[in-house]
């Protein structure tokens, strides 16, 4: 009643529009194609232009044969919602034609194309939680069902019993209408939906499956994780398998298994690096050798920067640290059969490559044999066929695609032969109940899974038609036609429903709210945007937002180069951009504006590529080839008028600019004088605070030292480091009450804690040491005991805080049950070199439960002058109430100091 | 019509600006000193501890006399991490940093912190930037109660648990978890009555930004931390299935545990991000508001006003703008011994009104009484306004000077409310208390669970003087009987 009533109070004042039960069966009738079959009245054919139906041409390499067969039964219980019109239905009264048809359809439809590629496809549980993350994530979830729900992708798929089933969450009403995907599994291969997805519209050049600017590694991904049902447990890939990394700052290939690899695959061999970026990653090379002969065998690892070979788990060359090309060969005997190997290398500047070779029993130096290396891998293998193609089943299969006028639809590249024309749109007569819409299921005439509204809009549409009614298309039905109303609202229509919302992510953790995250309204788009620039975003794959996960996919130009039109008809302003030329002084004005000392924009918005100080919103030196000056003027003006619950702030007050001395604090002109700077684009001079000034976040100890609290990579994100005047720093992991490393030279820039929202994961700006791992005291029944592998609360100890002598020198304390610890890093001076003392004041007691020992030391040592030699590098020393005592062999040694008794006084030296 | 009476009234007779009543100097901050304020507290002596987000303290003098511009600044402490709350208590300085409760003092005399003693430990951090906590409070159980922020994408370190939590922690160190559900509380703050009181960000499960009280069990509506509240440490009822998308008055109904707020702050009206607050204990010597409550607003450089009371047992109350115009995103203030407010500022990360990185302000009132709304609150079928000045009853006693809607906020997981269920209300009747200082409006359709937004625009004073402000937001929690 009231849409009525809306309707009416319209049509007073304009020409009446259209209704929308007409709207929305002109919609239907073109998307089910009536006009294949019924010819459309010629005043309506481009209204009506039927959108092809998939491509059958090549059907047969990319549709499993089975699925034929069963789809073709009942298209809608295998793909509810699906166009496709059961063709057999109301054959069941004569069997005989019915199962003859069905069985020979799925013939002819096979044979297109070449035969179906059904190997198995190597893949890892790693390319289908990619896949899993990017189906989730990039925006397919706004049209098809989620598989899985926010908190599940949390959560590896492979610690899940069975994989979820498909469209599982399909029949949930809350999140709205959704394209079924059905039991893909069963339909199709990893290659050829890979490929279909690089390309959707050579099979569907309806173009209602868009293209997601996939590359073809996400595409496989995708592949795999939707086809995740044809899993099985493999097999052996020649080759090794690999695992690359990008990390800045890297100094050895032992810290990458704290790392979360970018990619994952196999090579067969690792002398050619899989394609990697420029500088800062490592790979992991793993899987088995299967040695020859029975004997020594020596390998020889060259690299640059540094790598290590483990074979059967043991470490057999150590190549690593930051360097030039460098070889380290090492030797061992071998059992003739299948070893373990894993090679790592990392990249951290300059040039790189890693080499392997061996030499052993009657094999000569020289890389090792493809055909001896394999890893094992899990693929993907869709189920075989229950037939073979026959060459007579063929034949009739083709007859019986031209009977039910498939062609009209389904391009196939044959010629066919058609069928006697069907009466036109203009004649058919919808009082009769043998219709293709009607309720009579009648043999001959395709059964369409509709309902009665759609029916009844349909008639309406026809019956309009018949009367010669003006007919059109509105922008909105085009939209939802092309499911752009799936992400983007526009006339009060579209925009993921709320349940459907919680998928739509940002990328990384940008807070921005749900502007980072949900795709922009339409309303008003073309007054926002600049022509060019809406061309730009759906046809060139233009985007403006890279903090949203959400892809922008791209439709092709035939499908929605009239939509850039229709936005600009039916929304711009006629305003036009008032600056025509640039006058220096606004430029500058603009430019401060911009900056910290200014309206501060730099604090949220990225700016020529540089990050903002804050959230990643848009990049301001885009905005004027993309945005209409009316616009931007007003949204600067008053945003929320624009864009509820936008986080773009308002700056004025009381009518005024708080920048007061340019243009007096008049807002429209500081707008202009913003406009003006945004015009020079990325050629704009760089705003005040956008990049740290040389030295601004950089910290140099001179009189005094400096404390600053971090999160430290490897250490924890409750680490204090000291910088001293000596220059020689350290870091103290808080929450394990343990000394972490220690540093000479330059202390550090705090940029990664101090600019912006910070929080960044700080390492030493120079090569450190790292002291021994884990807990620093320990009681163990006694010197064989080993070491706990526990530290911080786990192990008994509790932090207890520090206290500053008068030169601000912390001394650490800590206690491990009732023994306490006070720990007083001193730096000394060394000749050509760096030293730090540990002092520690042990008080308290063990309490009868063991030998109280410090763990000074972990790794190779070799004795030299009374000290001991770590590692080739670091010198240590005890002395005090202590008692060194080296156990261990090789680079499992370690250096423990024993204490027999409390209270008492120890200083271990640290020299490199 | 009546906007017009207004109108002509305001030509009438002019009105003075928030400035003329609460005059605002900048302390110059030395060059070499990056000052964006974290915390601030004041000692005995006058002293004020200003904490910086980068871990420095420093202790400011010389900021109370009528001329700032010999304020001295003193490091005090250095490497704490993120120290968002300082409170001076038994001797010692206590400190939140993100993931310890230390406290701190000076043994030398020399001005320097030289020992820090670590009480409490136990709050998890990932390695997260938004890890932050808050505090402390001292508690009605008398402990220490602090605040820690939810994170915003990866945990480096692994999944933190108790964020969003509020927590109690005695002097032992033990650590309790007492309320769950918050997500980004900047502010909190023990009440002249001992009740603590927290402040709020809108977001998601946050429909708009609050200040509620804080009591053992609460659930405050973000579910981020229910997989914490499954641990045993959780000695209350736990919340499962928070509903996505239904009103906060509705979803009280299902989850009893449901703390609603004393006090909505609606989204762009009364700022974007509350953060620091301080009760005015100053018995008159800030202004007319004594024993009210200020609340510093991190986007809008701006300073608002809550007036709270208990109806049924519930606190509840209205917030007010106040002052606006300070240099940047206000986060903390203190009363200073001279009953000035000294307000802590930083944008850093943030963005909001005002164009300076950082900075330190004084608010001092003139002595000049602002024509205000005093209080608002709630009376049977209606609410009672009580003004700082004696109004025009001819014209102020009348409906038409009146507007009143009301609007309730979505418990939903996208960013923020709208208003919805928005209604106008009507005004049935207009008593003008015996003194002129107050009226009591009849209301028809008060609604429980919603904020009332009064718009007092017709009210004049006995000198014919507009209202500084003339909008107040009262938080309908429970109606009055």
């Amino acid at each position: 009643m009231i849409a009525t009533l809306t309707l009416f109070t319209i049509a007073a004042t304009a020409a009446a529009p259209q209704e929308p039960e007409l709207t929305e069966g002109l919609r239907l009738m073109r998307e089910l194609s009536c006009a294949a079959c019924h010819e459309a009245p010629a005043q309506y054919a481009e209204l009506l232009a039927p959108p092809p139906g998939p491509d059958l041409t090549m059907v047969g390499e990319r549709v499993l044969r089975d699925y034929f067969l069963d789809y073709l039964q009942d298209p809608a219980g295998h793909k509810p919602g699906t166009r496709m019109p059961n063709l057999f239905a109301g054959r069941e009264e004569n069997p005989r034609v019915a199962f003859g048809m069905a069985r020979a359809l799925p013939h002819f439809l096979a044979a297109r194309g070449e035969a179906i590629d059904t190997a198995p496809v190597p893949t890892s549980n790693a390319e289908i939680e990619q896949g899993r993350q990017l189906f989730h994530g990039i925006g397919c979830v706004a049209c098809h069902s989620p598989l899985e729900t926010p908190e599940e992708l949390e959560v590896p798929w492979w610690e899940f019993e069975a994989p979820p089933t498909f469209d599982a969450l399909a029949d949930t009403p809350e999140i709205g209408e959704v394209v079924r995907l059905g039991d893909l599994s069963r339909k199709t291969t990893v290659g050829a939906l890979t490929k279909f997805l690089l390309s959707p519209h050579d099979a569907r050049p309806a173009g209602r499956m868009p293209n997601m600017s996939l590359d073809e590694g996400d595409a496989k991904a995708i592949a795999v994780y939707l086809l995740r049902h044809q899993l099985i447990e493999s097999a052996t890939a020649p080759g090794l398998r690999y695992e690359y990394f990008e990390e800045p700052g890297l100094e050895s290939t032992l810290t990458l298994d704290t790392y979360t690899a970018v990619r994952t695959g196999s090579v067969l061999t690792i002398d050619k690096l899989p394609e990697h970026r420029e500088d800062n990653f490592c790979f992991r090379f793993s899987g088995e050798v299967n040695v020859p002969t029975t004997g020594e065998w020596t390998f020889y690892l060259k690299s640059d920067d540094g790598s290590r070979l483990w074979i059967d788990g043991n470490e057999l060359i150590d190549n690593d640290g930051n360097h030039g090309t460098k070889e380290v060969s090492g030797k061992l005997a071998l059992e003739a059969g299948i070893h373990s190997i894993e090679v790592r290398m990392f990249e951290r500047g300059g040039g790189e490559n890693v080499q392997l070779q061996w030499e052993g029993p009657e094999v000569e130096r020289g890389f090792l044999s493809v055909d001896l290396l394999t890893h094992s891998s899990i693929a993907m293998a869709p189920p075989a066929p229950s037939f073979e193609i026959h060459p007579e089943a063929v034949r009739v299969g083709t007859k019986t695609f031209s009977k039910l006028r498939c062609y009209a639809c389904h391009e196939t590249g044959l010629t066919l032969i058609e069928q006697q024309p069907l009466p036109s749109i203009a004649q058919l007569d919808l009082t009769k109940e043998r219709s293709c819409i009607g309720n009579e299921i009648n043999p001959t005439i395709p059964l369409y899974d509709i309902t009665v509204e759609e029916i009844s809009a349909i008639y309406f549409a026809v019956d309009a038609m018949q009367n010669g009614e003006a007919l059109a298309h509105t922008t909105v039905s085009e939209l939802e036609a092309l499911r752009c109303t799936a992400c983007h609202d526009r006339g009060g229509v579209g925009g993921p429903p709320p349940a459907r919302r919680i998928w739509f992510e940002v990328v990384g953790d940008a807070d921005i709210g749900d502007e980072g995250r949900i795709p922009p309204t339409l309303e008003g788009v073309g007054a926002k945007l600049r022509p060019d620039w809406l061309r730009e975003v759906l046809l060139e794959g233009g985007t403006a937002r890279p903090y949203m996960k959400t892809r922008m996919p791209q439709y092709g130009h035939e499908l929605v180069a009239h939509l850039a039109d229709a936005f600009l008809a039916e929304d711009s302003d006629g305003s036009t951009d008032k600056l025509t030329e640039i006058d220096e002084e606004e430029v500058g004005f603009g430019q401060r504006l911009v900056g910290t000392d200014g309206l501060g924009c730099i604090n949220c918005h990225t700016f020529a590529g540089y990050e903002s100080l804050g959230v990643p919103a848009t990049d301001m030196s885009a905005m004027y080839t993309r945005l209409n000056q009316a616009w931007f003027h007003k949204l600067l003006f008053d945003p929320l008028a624009l864009k509820m619950n936008t986080r773009m702030p308002d700056f004025w007050l009381d009518g005024k600019s708080p920048v007061a001395d340019i243009h007096g604090g008049d807002i429209d002109k500081q707008i202009e004088a913003l406009w003006s700077y945004l015009s020079l684009g990325e050629t704009a001079p760089y705003p005040k605070g956008l990049l740290s000034s040389p030295g601004e976040f950089d910290l140099t100890p001179t009189d005094r030292p400096i404390h600053t609290g971090v999160f430290m990579r490897d250490m924890s994100p409750r680490t204090l480091v000291v910088g001293t005047p000596q220059r020689i720093h350290y870091a103290f992991d808080m929450k394990h009450s343990r000394l972490g490393r220690a540093w000479a030279g330059k202390y550090f820039d705090a940029a990664g804690t101090w600019k912006g929202r910070a929080g960044q994961l700080e390492v030493p700006p120079v090569p450190w040491i790292d002291f021994a791992p884990g807990a620093p005291f320990a009681i163990l029944a006694d010197a064989t005991a080993a070491w706990p592998s526990e530290m911080g609360r786990d192990a008994g100890y509790r932090g207890l805080g520090r206290t500053m002598d008068e030169a601000d020198m912390p001394t650490f304390r800590y206690s491990l049950g009732d023994v306490v610890v006070a720990e007083k890093p001193r730096p000394e001076l060394q000749l050509g070199g760096a030293r730090l003392v540990r002092a520690f004041s042990i008080t308290g007691a063990t309490t009868g439960r063991g030998q109280l020992y410090m763990r000074a030391g972990a790794g190779s040592f070799a004795a030299r002058d009374g000290d001991w030699l770590q590692g080739g590098e670091v010198a240590l020393s005890v002395s005090g109430d202590g008692r060194a005592l080296l156990r261990g062999e090789g680079d499992s040694a370690e250096l423990l100091v024993e204490i027999n008794k409390l209270p008492a006084n120890i200083e271990v030296t640290y020299t490199w | 019509m009546v906007i017009t009476t207004t109108l002509c009234a305001l030509a009438l007779t002019l009105p003075l600006g928030e400035e003329e009543y609460y005059e605002i100097a900048t302390i110059p901050i030395p060059d070499e000193i990056v000052l964006e304020v974290s915390a601030i507290e004041i000692l005995k002596d006058g002293t004020a501890l200003v904490a910086t987000r980068r871990g420095n303290v420093f202790s400011v003098t010389g900021i109370w006399e009528d001329d700032v511009s010999s304020a001295q600044f003193n490091l005090y402490a250095q490497g704490l991490q993120e120290p968002l709350g300082l409170l001076s208590h038994e001797g010692w300085v206590y400190v939140m940093q993100r993931g310890e409760l230390s406290r701190m003092r000076d043994t030398r005399g020399d001005g320097r912190m030289d020992e820090l003693e670590t009480i409490c430990d136990l709050i998890p951090i990932s390695g997260n930037y938004h890890e932050y906590s808050f505090g402390p409070a001292i508690g009605p159980d008398g402990n220490f109660w602090v605040t820690t922020n939810k994170p915003f994408g990866g945990e480096p370190f692994g999944r933190a648990d108790w964020r969003g939590f509020t927590m109690s922690i005695n002097d032992a160190g033990e650590m309790h978890p007492t309320c769950s559900g918050l997500r980004s509380p900047a502010g909190v703050e023990s009440s002249p009555w001992g009740d603590v009181f927290y402040t709020d960000n809108q977001g998601e499960w946050c429909g708009a930004s609050k200040l509620s009280i804080m009591k053992p069990g609460d659930f405050h509506g973000h579910p981020h931390g229910i997989a914490s509240c499954k641990k045993e440490e959780w000695t209350y009822s736990i919340v499962e299935n928070v509903p996505d998308g239904k009103l906060f008055p509705e979803v009280k109904l299902e989850i009893p545990e449901l703390r609603l707020p004393a006090v909505w702050f609606p989204y762009d009206k009364m700022g974007r991000s509350p953060a620091g607050m301080a009760w005015d204990m100053t018995e008159g010597q800030f202004g007319p508001f004594a024993g009210q409550l200020f609340v510093t607003d991190q986007y809008d450089a701006s300073i608002m006003r809550v007036a709270l009371e208990q109806v049924n047992g519930n606190w509840q109350g209205a917030c007010f703008p106040f002052r606006k115009g300070l240099q940047c995103g206000a986060i903390r203030c203190e009363f200073g011994p001279d009953s000035s407010l000294l307000v802590g500022m930083t944008n850093r990360g943030w963005g909001g009104r005002g164009n300076s990185p950082f900075g330190l302000q004084r608010l001092r009132w003139t002595g000049e009484t602002p024509f205000e709304i005093h209080t608002m609150s709630a009376i049977p079928g209606g609410f009672r306004l009580r003004f700082t000045a004696a109004i025009n009853p001819e014209v102020s006693g009348v409906a038409t000077s009146f507007k009143i809607k009301s609007f309730t906020y979505k418990l939903h997981s996208p960013y923020g409310s709208p208003e919805v269920d928005t209604k106008d209300l009507s005004i049935t009747g207009v008593t003008v208390h015996d003194d002129d200082l107050g009226v009591d409006l009849a209301i028809e359709g008060l609604r429980s669970g919603y904020v009332h937004e009064l718009n007092a625009e017709g009210v004049l004073s006995a000198e014919s003087g507009p209202l500084v402000h003339k909008k107040a937001y009262y938080t309908l929690i429970e109606l009055a009987d």
